[in-house]
This record gives C-alpha cells, structure tokens and sequence, in this order.
C-alpha cells in the first residue's frame, strides 16, 4: 500500500481561529453545550461536570490546558471523547466538517509552536487554505492523569 | 474433555464450595445434637452430587474422597442412627481435606497431589464406619475396601467408559446385607452418570439434585449494569416527573404515573437481585470460631441471629473482612480461656454473638462476647505508651473515648502477639473500610461481662437518601448517615449566634462548642468572611467529631444515584462523587471525613459515634441538673417552654391538613387521629387582642405522648432548644398546667404542665360524655379540688415517715418527682441510674429506705437489671419498688413485675403517684377512699 492511500477521518473543531481534529474513532458524540457543575479546587482546565444522558462527563477546557489567551470565552459545543475509560467533553468553540485526510499531507509539529501546545499535537495536516492540527487525546489524557498523581501526593506531603 | 474449560471448572468449584459450606453446615448441626434425619440425607445427597460432578470433571481424588465418605454414612442413614463421634471427627477431617482439594483445582485446574492423606482419610473413614456397626463388620468392611479399591485405581478414569461401567457391576457382587444392596442402587445410578456425560445430558440431572430452587447464575457484572440503568432511568423518571408539574396534561399526567410506578417496582426488583442474606458470609463464622477455638484451647459457641437479613452483594462483600476481624479478635483477645471463666465465676463456654437487623434504612450488625471486655486503664496505659494519646488527655476522656482509642492506627492490647491477632493492625482499618462503605462503627463494652462491636451499614451503595445544599450557586449532596441535625442561627435572635475563637466561627450547640467550616471557603481558597449574620448550619458527624458546615441554602432531601468523580479528580478528598439530580444538573456529594480533615479536624479523636448516641451521650456530659427546654411562643408577650423529655415530635400542618371531629381540630398522624389542642386555650389565656391577623398557613405542632397516645400541641411559634441547670421556681403559679418558671438569660420562661393539662382536657371530655351540661369552668374546678385532694394526702403522711430512694436519669422528672414527694414529706434520695442507686443501697443501713422508685430505661444500669440486682439481695426483698416510666405496654409491664417491681405507673402523675404509694405504704388507706367518693 502506497502512503497516498492511507486515509484517516477527523472530526474538526475550531478554537481562537484555528482547526483542530481529532481522530473520528476517538470521539463518542459531539452535543451542544450543556449545564455544568463547576468542581471546586479541581484544576483551572476542569470547567466541571456534565450530565450526558445520566452519565458524569468531565468538562476540559483545551483553551485552558493548551494555554491559548483568549479574549471570549465562548466554548459553546462538547466533543465527547472517552479517555482510558474516562468519560471527557472537550470544550470547543466551533464544529467543523469530519474531515478525510492523506497521509500524504501529515507533516509533524513544527519547532515553533508553542511546547504548551506542542505537547499535545501529534502533528499536522496540510489542507486546502488552512493548517489542521491533530490532537494527541493519549498525551492528553496523560498528562491530566500526572497532575492528578502529583495533587495526591501533594495533599498527602 | 473438560480440562480445558475454564468456566465449567469454575462453575465446579463454586458448586463444590456450595456444598462444601452446606455439608459442613449439617455436620456442626449433627454434632449439636440434631435428630433431623433430613440432615444425613442432605450431607449423603451432597456427598453424591460431588462425586458426580467431580467424576464428570476427572477429579478422580475428589471423586474418590466423595465416594467414601458417602459409603461411609450411607448405612447410618438407611439404619436411621445418629452418627458416632468418631466418624464425625473423620467427617470434619475429610471436609477439610475437600477444601484442599478445591483450592488446588482453583489454583492449577487438576485435583492431583494429597493422595497420601486421601488414602489415609479413607482408611480412618472405613474404620470409623465400620466401628459403629460392629454387627455387620465383616461385611461393611469387605464392601468398603472393595469400593475403595475400585475407585482408588487410576483407571477410574471419567473417559474410560467400560472401566465406569464395570464399577456397579463389580459393586454388585458384594455380599448382600440390606445396607450394602441399598446403597448399591444408588450407586450405581451415581456412576452411569459420567458414563453419559459425554452428552451432558445428566450434568442437569446432577446439578438438579443440588438445586432444587429454579435459580440461574447471573454475572455479577451483568447485575452492576443493570443496576446502572436502573439508576439512570429513574433520573430520566424524575425528570419527567417535574415536566409534568408544568405541563397541565392529563393524559402526559397518567403516562407519568405510570412510568412513575413501573420505574420503581424496577428499581425495587432489581435491588433485590443483587441482595443477598447475610448468612453467606456469616455463616463461614461458623468454621472459623471452631477453628480458632481448637487453635486457641478455648470453647466458644456461636450464636447466629437474624443471618436471613439481606444485604448488597457489594457491600457484603465490603464488610466479609472487618467481620472476620471482629470475631477473630473477640475469639483471641475477648473469650477467656475455660480455666480463667472458671475463676471469674462464667461458664466455661464462651459465647458469641452476631445479631443482624434492619432499623431506619440500614443494617446493624453486631458482634458481641462474654468475655472480659475492654480494660480502660490497660487501654490508656498502652495509648499513652505508644505515644497517642498525652497524660493530660487521658484524664479528660469519657469510657466511650478510650475505648475508641482500639480504632487509632498502630494500637493493640493483646499481650502476646499470636498467630490469630495482635500484630496492631486491625482495628483501624476495619473502621476505615466500614466508613469507606458509608457505614460507621460502635463499640460498647463491660469489664469482665465482655463487649460489642456494632457496625450500622446503609443496605446498598447504589443509591443513597442525601440532604441537598446550595453554596456558591452549586448544589452539594450530603448522605444522610453523616447528617446529624441542621441549624439556623439569625442574628435578631439572641438564643443563639456564632462565636469567634481565634478568628475561626464557633457554635454553642446546647452547651457544646461545636467548631464551624464554611463550605465557601473550603471550596474557594481565597474566601474570608469575618462575620456571620443569619446563617445555615448543617451539623456533621466525621467520624465521631461531631462539626458544623456553614452552607448558604438548605434545599431539599432526596435519593441519590452515587457515581464515582474522574480518576484524575480523586485526588480532591472534599468530594467523594457525583451525582444526577432531578432537574438533570449535577452535583457534587461531599466527603465529610475529607472536609473534616481539610479544615485540620481530627476525625481519629472519636467522641461518639452514633448520632443517636450523642444526646444521651452530652446528657451525661452535662451536670447532674441541667435539664432541656424545648422554648415556645403561645401568642402572650412571655416565653414558655415545655421540658424536652416529654416531647415526641416537632411538626408542621398545613392549614389543608386540618380536619375536625366534632367539634375537636384534628390530623391524621401515623395511622391515627392526632388531636390538635391550643396551648393559649389550654392555658386560658385570653387571644391577643391584634390577633386579628390572617391565619397563618402552617400550624406548628409539638407532639408529646401521654399514656402511649400522640397529642398535638399547637403553639404560636417554636423558638428554640435551650438547657437551664436551675431550679424550676414554684412560688408563682397563677393558673393550672404552669408548673413554674425558670430563669434563663435574664428572662423569665414558663414551664407548662403540659401532661397534666393533657389529663385535664382528657378528664374534661370524659365529664362530657356523662353529663352533657357540664362546662369546661367545672372540670377546672375539679382540677383544683384534686390540688386541694393532694395537699390534704399530703399531710396525713407525713405522720409516717418515707424514705424514697429514687434512680431517674432525666433531671425534669427527677426534680417534678421530688418536688411532689418532698410536698407530701418524703425523704427522697435521688440517683441518676440504677448503678449508683444500687450501689447507694449497698451502702446504707438498715432501714434508711423503706421505699424505691426507678425509671425503666436508664444509662449505665436500667430500670430492670436495678430491680433483678435489688431482688438478689435478700436483705432488701421487703422494700417495695415502684417503676416510673413512660413505657406501658402489657409487655413491658409483665417484664418490670417479673425482675421485682411491686408496681408500675406512669411518669409525672402526681396524684396517683401519691395514692400508690400510700397503699403500698399502708398510709392512711381509708382517707384516700373517702376522698376518692
């Protein structure tokens, strides 16, 4: 099989401008945004809980973890993905299309990116008029669950 | 051909445990003495139906332990005989041997290796049998060895048809006694059937024998989710619920109902598939006191009680290890060894106790012993010792605290470290996970009388009763197992306010200083108030340390779903879930053990730890004469206050509510009539003249209980709880039913008589019925010739003197009863309990009482054991004794007359208080019965 025909569907999403996805296998659901309960002393990017159909989602902020300023905060749709068993809605902006992509266009992440978003790209698609940046939710998911190690051990200290 | 599935062994294995606990079961029922004969035959079908399936299976070892033991007890069933001890013995032995078996077919899937102790425990078997019945030795011992022989080869072999086939044949060439031919029968229909297991047909029949009830194994997993969608669709129940409130529909309305119902038949079948008796793990107990006893030298029985409550799997689960704990420890460190029982005059068998029982949506399970109990001095030796405790503390500590100190990690008493116990782990960790499980722990115990571990467990974890709480916005979820009682503090109401004690808020909560956290600040670091104005208190119980949670609204109570919080948000201890609400927003449940520990409380520190407890507990703590105001206004500009101890209940009635009969304003209340007096009539207190305003739209109530029936009381507003340690004043008492006032925060407070004002209306009704012109000015005037009646007894006893000796816990009635008996010139000496005032008697001398009034239910020493201890000192015998009490049932009544009363009356009548103790006094009879015509 040559590497032209290697194809890989991604749901898109945009945040301050620009295009995100996310590998279409990944994600559960997409819904419009949802009542949340906030969880007190939880880390900034946990925005709080969500009822999806009587199951607890945890809502993160990828503005807020990838460190991007953002003037609005106007996070209106969820990505739901569902992280080494833990149910967790991205908060996006905007949903794009659910794109199929050639291998032929991946590039990975060049230097100048940032590290706080670097860290969770796994690289980047070559599309038409604009830059798709491919989400790592396994990097994701690690890290969060690191914090987590290290808040324990902490409030253990 | 089975080897190789995995499931069907573990299906054997299962089985076979099942049997292996029924078995045992029989055996200890047989050992004590049964005669059922449904026993053998259970333990010989039992026997049967492992050799079957082990056969089917190729465990020829276990097969073969199986069949012997099997031939072995066959003839002392068909010959209806009781087992011979020795057999018995082999039986338990080979049992033991079974389980082995088990373990290793667990563990490496084949039966192989103890052939030697199998060959042994055969040959102890046969003998065993064969010495019971010495009349048919020869025979039972030829057909055993034959048996045996046949099923000890290697050929055996489940595959090997013909070699199966052959054993009944071969079995049948035995000689023919009756027993053997029996036997053989059944033999050989227990053997044709691995011969077709090829086909599994008779797998049914096998498992058939052993199941007589239609029942299927269920994945436990399978149950979980279940239960899970249960759980979510009685939140998508909910939700419709409150659709419909906005929705005028009447045919959404009936659909909603509908659902309504179906959903919670659901969720209640469901539930109970997943409830399991207590017994399944209770009564493994059985095998491990026997075990421990042999190991120990000591003999204990076990007492199972109330094993058929059900509980959730999980949770029984949960509770399987502290359980075991508990009764190892009771075992090791509770039960004496018969030599030491001896010589503190107990039986030599020790006894243990586990009683389970439902009571208010939990379970209680409670282990108890007659052993030596804990010795609070050893305790606090070994706490101050292991440097967990300071000197200064111990002093300060309460019987209760220091035997909680057994929960502090790194404790324990035992002086030797034994192979059962005693290596200072334990305790602390059975309090852990019982908490972990929302359970709480309690521990009571006597020196020398032995002690009792009570765990209170909620009956599932799935879904739990919680209080809703709002702060910051957020709604919160608190289980109501912590939830010991909420407050309201406002500012214009000087009863009560938050303290400062080094910046942080305080309560004074009935004389305890109760510390606050504020759950805004626990939430939000950077949060400070320095003052608190009207204020929302939920009052906690952590662990035992009781502490107040400033919350901004208390919304409602409800059932809650619990689901766990993201594994990357365990780590804040201040929750411990999340859960679903009605509306379908989420909230947090709160972790109090965590919130507690946040706000740097020491939750190890155990004071108490039932909140039922805590009253009678700060009782205690309280001096000897403080008593408890329940603090209420009746429309006059003067504060009333009616003695805590006599009311049942507090409750509010909506106008709606608010039925008649007759002419009397009643509420249907608990399957009764609730009649629902005005303590302003009552009282003749004339209305306020501005009363003119609207009704108010709910009544509030005090129910109090007179002679077992439920009065309610209406007044204008209840205002507090206050506790007052001075004497009730009489010298102005300007109408019936006052019994005088208090001083209280330079306020002077009225103390209703409200039993006697309750007797009045009953008296006034009752006068009525005979004369129907009567009016209430004459029942009054009654009331005040039966004053008149009582002062005049009075003094014509006071030509005979009485010395009373009188054990009550409660200072209200204590100081009423005294009052009444000083009136009448009585000595009266009073007690708390029944311990002091039996050690007061010990003490005096001849003749100092000549009389002795108890209440029934006291701390320390009841009303009862008091009388049963006064009876068996013979000295004492002609002292009468009257009971007080409030409790008048039939039952409680012949259970005081049987430990020693002489007589049995209610609480707080003092005329008839008087006229009983006269005719027991033998005072002035015929004055009381002119008085009566």
């Amino acid at each position: 099989m040559s590497k032209d025909n290697l194809r890989s569907q991604y749901s898109t999403f945009i945040m301050a401008d620009n295009l995100y996805g996310i590998d279409v296998m990944q994600v559960q659901e997409i819904t419009k945004a949802l009542p949340m309960t906030r969880v007190p002393l939880a880390p900034k990017y946990v925005k709080g809980l969500i009822n999806l159909r009587g199951q607890i989602s945890t809502a993160i902020c990828l503005k807020e973890l990838f460190q991007i300023e953002s003037k609005r905060n106007d996070e209106v749709m969820n990505v739901v993905c569902r992280l080494n068993d833990i149910l967790v809605s991205f908060l996006v902006d905007k949903i794009g299309d659910v794109l199929e992509l050639e291998e032929k266009d991946f590039e990975h992440v060049p230097d100048t990116v940032p590290r706080s978003i670097k860290q969770f790209v796994k690289g980047v698609y070559k599309i038409p008029g604009k830059l798709l940046t491919v989400i790592d939710t396994e990097k994701i998911a690690q890290r969060i669950q690191e914090e987590s190690k290290q808040a324990t051990m902490n409030s253990n200290a | 051909m089975s080897n190789s599935n995995d499931t069907a062994i573990q299906e054997f294995i299962s089985e076979g445990n099942e049997i292996f606990q029924r078995v045992f079961d029989s055996l200890q029922a047989l050992e004590k003495g049964s005669k059922d004969p449904e026993l053998l035959s259970s333990l010989y079908r039992d026997m049967h139906t492992l050799k079957g399936t082990a056969q089917l299976f190729g465990f020829q070892n276990i097969a073969k332990l199986a069949h012997v033991l099997e031939a072995s007890l066959d003839p002392i069933r068909k010959n209806n005989l009781s087992i011979s001890p020795r057999l018995h013995e082999c039986c338990f032995a080979s049992l033991y041997l079974f389980g082995k078996l088990l373990t290793n077919v667990q563990n490496t899937k084949s039966d192989h290796g103890f052939t030697d102790e199998i060959l042994r425990m055969t040959t102890l078997l046969i003998d065993a049998a064969t010495h019971q019945f010495e009349g048919e030795i020869t025979i039972e011992n030829e057909s055993f060895t034959g048996s045996e022989r046949k099923i000890d080869f290697e050929k055996l072999k489940p595959t090997a048809e013909v070699e199966l086939k052959s054993e009944p044949r071969k079995l049948k060439t035995v000689p023919e006694a009756n027993v053997i031919n029996l036997k053989n029968d059944l033999l050989s229909a227990a053997s044709v059937a691995p011969v077709i297991a090829a086909e599994s047909a008779p797998v049914q029949e096998v498992l058939s024998l052993n199941a007589p009830e239609a029942t299927i194994r269920v994945q436990v997993g399978l149950l979980d989710n279940l239960m899970n969608i249960i759980g979510e669709l009685v939140l998508v129940r909910n939700q419709v619920l409150q659709f419909k409130n906005k929705h005028e529909d009447a045919e959404l309305l009936g659909l909603s109902k509908n659902l309504d119902v179906v959903t919670t038949q659901l969720q209640t079948e469901v539930m109970k598939t997943r409830m399991q008796p207590i017994s399944n793990v209770v009564s493994k107990f059985q095998r491990v006191v026997r075990d421990l006893a042999k190991e120990l030298n000591k003999q204990i029985d076990l007492t199972l009680e109330g094993a058929e409550t059900e509980l959730d799997k999980t949770i029984l689960e949960a509770i399987k290890d502290p359980m075991t704990h508990l009764v190892r420890n009771s075992c090791d460190h509770g039960i004496e060894t018969p030599a030491q029982r001896k010589s503190a005059g107990k039986p030599e068998n020790g006894h243990l106790l586990i009683r389970a029982f439902h009571e208010g949506g939990y379970v209680i399970v409670e282990i108890s012993d007659d052993g030596k109990g804990l010795d609070p001095k050893k305790l606090i030796a070994k706490a101050i010792e292991k440097n967990l405790i300071s000197t200064e503390q111990s002093l300060s500590m309460q019987d209760k605290e220091v035997y909680n100190l057994i929960f502090m990690p790194g404790f324990s008493t035992a002086q030797n470290v034994t192979s059962v116990s005693g290596r200072g782990v334990g305790m602390d960790v059975v309090k852990t996970n019982i908490e972990k499980i929302g359970g709480t722990i309690d521990l009571n115990s006597t020196l020398g009388k032995g002690m009792t571990v009570g765990i209170k467990i909620p009956l599932t974890l799935a879904i739990v009763p919680a209080l809703l709480i709002k702060t910051n916005g957020e709604n919160y979820a608190i289980p109501q197992v912590k939830l010991v009682e909420l407050v309201r503090v406002e500012i214009d109401n000087h009863q009560s306010s938050i303290e400062y004690l080094h910046g942080k808020p305080m309560l004074r909560l009935r004389g305890d200083l109760v510390a606050l956290i504020d759950l805004r600040e626990l939430t939000n670091k950077n949060f400070s108030q320095s003052k608190y104005e009207d204020t929302n208190i939920v009052i906690l119980n952590a662990g035992g340390e009781i502490l107040g949670l400033i919350v901004d609204e208390i919304s409602d109570t409800a059932d809650i779903v619990v689901k766990p919080l993201s594994a990357f948000l365990k780590y804040l201890t201040l929750f411990s879930g999340a859960t679903i609400l009605g509306d379908g927003t989420v909230a947090i449940i709160l972790d109090v053990i965590g919130m507690a520990m946040a706000a740097n409380i020491n939750t190890q520190r155990t004071k108490e730890i039932d909140p039922s407890l805590s009253l009678a507990d700060g009782a205690v703590k309280k001096s000897f004469d403080a008593q408890e105001f329940l603090l209420i206004d009746v429309g006059t500009n003067v504060t009333h206050a009616i003695p805590l101890c006599l009311v049942q209940r507090l409750e509010e009635f909506s106008l709606k509510q608010l039925e008649f009969s007759g002419k009397q304003k009643v509420v249907r209340y608990r399957d009764q009539l609730l009649p629902i007096l005005d303590l302003c009539e009552l009282l003749n207190y004339s209305k306020p003249e501005n009363s003119k305003e609207q009704p108010k739209e709910v009544e509030s109530i005090v129910v109090v209980q007179r002679s077992g029936k439920f009065f309610g009381i209406k007044v204008t507003e209840i205002l507090d709880i206050i506790t007052a340690d001075c004497d009730i004043d009489d010298t102005v008492c300007d109408r019936v039913g006052i019994l005088g006032n208090i001083v209280h925060d330079q306020t002077v407070i009225v103390i209703v008589d409200i039993l006697s004002l309750l007797e009045l209306k009953q008296h006034g009704t009752n006068g009525l019925k005979k004369n129907q012109t009567s009016q209430v000015q004459s029942t009054q005037l009654s009331s005040k010739n039966n004053i008149e009646r009582i002062k005049s007894m009075s003094v014509d006893m006071k030509s005979k003197k009485v010395r009373v000796l009188y054990a009550e816990d409660v200072a209200f009635f204590r100081k009423h009863v005294m009052k009444v008996l000083n009136g009448a010139g009585f000595e009266v000496t009073v007690f708390e309990n029944g311990a002091k005032a039996l050690a007061a008697l010990d003490k005096s001398y001849d003749n100092q009482f000549n009389l002795i009034l108890s209440d029934i239910e006291m701390p320390e020493m009841d009303g009862l054991e008091f009388a049963k201890q006064v009876r068996k000192r013979n000295k004492f015998n002609d002292i009468p004794m009257i009971a007080l009490t409030t409790r008048f049932k039939q039952s409680d009544i012949d259970a005081g007359v049987k430990a020693g009363f002489t007589s049995y009356m209610e609480k707080l009548d003092p005329e008839k208080l008087l006229k009983q103790v006269a005719e027991i006094m033998n005072l002035n009879l015929e004055d009381i019965r002119r008085a009566e015509a």
